[in-house]
């Protein structure tokens, strides 16, 4: 038999994971409340896994679901009831499962040995019904004779008044047959069809409880002939061997005309051939739509040429059909590109619920271990946006769920006495607004105290007492944004100690995303976090420096403006202008990307450019345009040769050839072939003021 | 004419592993259906020669898919997937007109054994 397993494994893997999350999900709502519904939903997913991963050959994960299997049967017969303990066996079953299935995905088999969680659930099954594991009494011995009780003598003699001869029979089932009972029920049921059963050996309830080896007889009587007999026994699966005989009794006629016996199988087969539609979804691999996103941003790319080359076309030959009819079909492509492109993104877009639905298991393991009740409220989980997206916001998410349960929502008993309900809540709400995904995380907790904010920025020396005292209240709350900023008196496990919003705001930010939060003292916390729709395509302003084209990322842009040589003054060696009543670092694109051709901006060490005066004469002003970027309080001037606009863009990496290159993010292609460097405007920032690398993730 | 099977099951691995099977042999899969209503409705467009009935299913579980198609068609042959433990519930679906079962997890012997016994 050939069977390609690596693609049966695909589809394994992919139905165990399915089953997985709804296990998952499954075993929460049991915890609150255990329907007839949900267990055998939970039940079917453990048996579904069950018989999969047993054909799959992992036998270790088989055993596992099996033991599971049974918890949730008893369940489901009410004759164990759900506990603490159980739902704890259950979870660490799961996770064994989750360990067994990625170590499968990764190198095709699992050595992993669940016995522990196995027996953990065995042992729960033992402990709630004492007899449970059933013990099959042992099989008893076949015995050749059939002993006939007087009633079933005299049923043997009406048999033979009506010309029926008595036979009898001994049947074999296969050594591995499984479920003999049931076959010996089948062969039964199968000599209803040509004759009548007389006696059974061991007797029925015998067969049907399986105390019996592979053999059992039968006393038959019948009209028909010992051949016909043995067929009918033989269409049952798994008879090895069927012996009929004369019942010893019955020596004295040999078997009269057989009676017709009802056919069996015949055909019914009327014409049919309906095309019935299988599904309306199909599974594609990612790297498949990947690759077709790409191929549409040549296109979109080749599309902007065409407009231009058209529009050259026109100027050069003036107005006339040719041109007219290039131009509509030139606008007519750029339609369907636009539209091929949109439903290409939407094709890659998920449900914010691959995300969120950690986010149940992480708040009650969390809150058990730090004493604490939760409410968690999930709203808007259908909310869709790009894998990307989805791929790189789960850890900043985790992040300040964590802080919303550790720091935010109090001790029951404290909450208890301010007069809040025992048990806090906490809101995670997903939305579209635009072009943009928000993404709340609400917490009903103590709230974030502005004072103590400021108390501590002073103590550990972020800011003077003067400064603290006069940023407002909503200023100090941002101030947790700030690198090593910390309120926590003491480590936890749970959240750690404050490297945690700056780094959280500073990888939302990479995504061309932002963080921002809204606090009452005693009330609570509500952190919003805002994100683009998909990180492959952005929408940027386009610059040319010099010769090259630089793309800003228009999440970063605050605003354009033209400048003078006069407004630009030197502070500290340092290039700044007055700008809005406030002191604004101008860095000089050209002096950061030392441009011979736009292929090798990088080549220089981009330290060179940070406001040196051998910069200046350089870079005379050539450059008459800033654009002013950042996000929240640090924000530069740049300045550029020219603006050229707004634009969508596709991101593409630089390759694994040219590697990271520091203030760069990426690179696309424009409307006329050449390629714009996508400008990291936080990295630029972070590496040409502070003069430290962009941060990472710990 | 090869023997035309309908599968039902509600894990998509099993009907594939089924499937693989199957075709491997020289049998024609003429439908898959995920839930007993499915495999019901199916069997009424497609008259297969011959179905493979998971038990524990959504929707509609495999007994009842016996005994509504065996309404249909009292000589439908059926073959019952069942898991090991689930006797009573075989029991119940031959008493219902189930032709025969396989237990699973399946060797493909088995399943060959059971379909050609009833293509016959």
């Amino acid at each position: 038999m050939v069977i390609d397993m690596s693609e049966m494994r695909m589809v394994f893997l992919e139905e165990a994971r399915e089953q997985m999350e709804l296990m998952e999900q499954d075993f929460l709502a049991l915890e609150k409340e255990a329907s007839p519904d949900l267990l055998q939903r939970i039940f079917r997913a453990a048996h579904t896994l069950k018989g999969s991963s047993r054909a799959m050959g992992y036998l270790s994960m088989g055993d596992l679901t099996h033991a599971m299997e049974d918890v949730l049967d008893r369940l489901r017969q009410d004759r164990i009831t759900v506990t603490l303990p159980l739902i704890d066996a259950l979870f660490e079953g799961l996770d064994a499962l989750k360990q067994m299935k990625d170590e499968i995905a990764e190198i095709g088999d699992t050595a992993l040995d669940a016995a522990q969680q196995t027996e953990a659930l065995r042992n729960l099954l033992e402990e709630n019904t004492g007899t449970t594991r059933s013990v099959l009494s042992t099989a008893l011995p076949f015995c050749s004779s059939l002993h006939l009780t007087e009633e079933q003598n005299l049923t043997l003699e009406e048999a033979r008044k009506a010309d029926c001869i008595s036979y009898h029979l001994i049947v074999t089932l296969e050594a591995e047959c499984m479920m003999k009972s049931v076959r010996a029920v089948m062969v039964l049921q199968a000599l209803e069809t040509v004759g009548a059963v007389i006696a059974v050996n061991p007797d029925e309830e015998c067969l049907e409880n399986e105390q019996f080896d592979d053999t059992f007889e039968i006393l038959l009587a019948s009209q028909t002939t010992p051949d016909e007999i043995a067929k009918a026994v033989k269409r049952v699966s798994e008879v090895q061997a069927v012996q009929v005989t004369l019942w010893e009794q019955e020596r004295e006629s040999a078997p009269t005309n057989s009676p017709p016996i009802e056919p069996v199988s015949q055909e019914a087969k009327p014409e049919a051939k309906a095309s019935i539609k299988q599904s309306s979804t199909i599974r594609v691999d990612v790297a498949r739509l990947d690759k077709l996103i790409n191929l549409i941003g040549e296109l979109v790319v080749d599309r902007t040429r065409l407009t231009q080359i058209g529009l050259k076309f026109t100027e050069t030959v003036h107005s006339s059909a040719l041109s007219d009819s290039l131009n509509e079909t030139a606008a007519h492509i750029g339609r369907i590109t636009d539209e091929l492109q949109e439903e290409v993104m939407k094709a890659r877009m998920l449900p914010i619920e691959n995300v969120f639905s950690r986010f149940p298991r992480m708040v009650r393991d969390i809150t058990q271990k730090l004493g604490k009740e939760v409410n968690l409220v999930i709203e808007g989980k259908e909310t869709e946006l790009d894998r990307s997206v989805i791929e790189v916001i789960s850890d900043p998410l985790i992040h300040m769920l964590r802080n919303s349960l550790d720091h935010g929502i109090e001790a029951p008993d404290e909450r208890e006495k301010s007069g809040k309900p025992r048990a806090g809540s906490v809101w995670i709400r997903a939305r579209h607004e635009e072009s943009h995904v928000v993404i709340e995380i609400e917490d009903d907790g103590r709230g974030i105290d502005p004072q103590r904010i400021r108390n501590r920025a002073v103590e550990m020396g972020i800011l003077t007492s003067e400064n603290a005292n006069r940023l407002t209240d909503a200023e100090s709350i941002n101030l947790i944004f700030t690198s090593g900023l910390t309120t926590a008196k003491e480590l936890s496990d749970v959240s750690g100690r404050g490297v945690g919003m700056d780094i959280v705001r500073a990888n939302l930010e990479k995504l061309g995303g932002s963080v921002s939060i809204d606090s009452r003292l005693g009330r609570g916390s509500r952190f919003k976090v805002k994100l683009p729709l998909t990180l492959a395509i952005i929408r940027a302003l386009l610059v040319e420096v010099r010769e090259g084209v630089f793309a800003l990322p228009l999440s970063s842009v605050v605003e354009t403006l033209k400048i003078e040589r006069s407004q630009i003054h030197n502070v500290q060696h340092r290039e700044v202008i007055l700008h809005r009543g406030k002191t604004l670092p101008i860095l000089r694109m050209a002096g950061i990307f030392p441009n011979e051709g736009v292929m090798t901006p990088a080549e220089k060490p981009l330290a060179k450019g940070r406001g040196e005066e051998t910069v200046q004469e350089v870079c005379p002003l050539l450059d008459h345009f800033m654009v002013v970027v950042g996000y929240g309080e640090k924000q530069v001037g740049l300045l550029v040769s020219r603006l050229i606009g707004e634009q969508e863009i596709v991101i593409k990496s630089l390759g694994r050839f040219v590697g990271d290159i520091p203030g760069i993010s990426g690179a696309t292609i424009l409307g006329d072939g050449r390629v714009g460097l996508i400008v990291d405007v936080n990295g630029l920032i972070q590496f040409s003021i502070e003069g430290r690398s962009a941060p990472t993730y710990p | 004419m090869a023997t035309r099977v309908l599968v039902t099951d509600d894990a998509l691995f099993m009907r594939t592993m089924l499937k693989n099977i199957l075709l491997h042999n020289g049998y024609e899969v003429v439908g898959e259906a995920a839930n007993g209503r499915e495999s019901v409705e199916l069997y009424q467009a497609l008259r297969p020669d011959v179905v493979t009935m998971d038990i524990t299913m959504p929707e509609m579980d495999g007994i009842t898919a016996v005994k509504e198609i065996r309404k249909q068609d009292p000589r439908a042959k059926i073959i019952m997937c069942t898991a090991m433990g689930q006797k009573s519930m075989v029991m119940e679906a031959v008493a219902a007109g189930a032709t025969d079962f396989i237990v699973k997890p399946f060797k493909p012997e088995k399943v060959l054994e059971a379909i050609q016994k009833l293509a016959r």
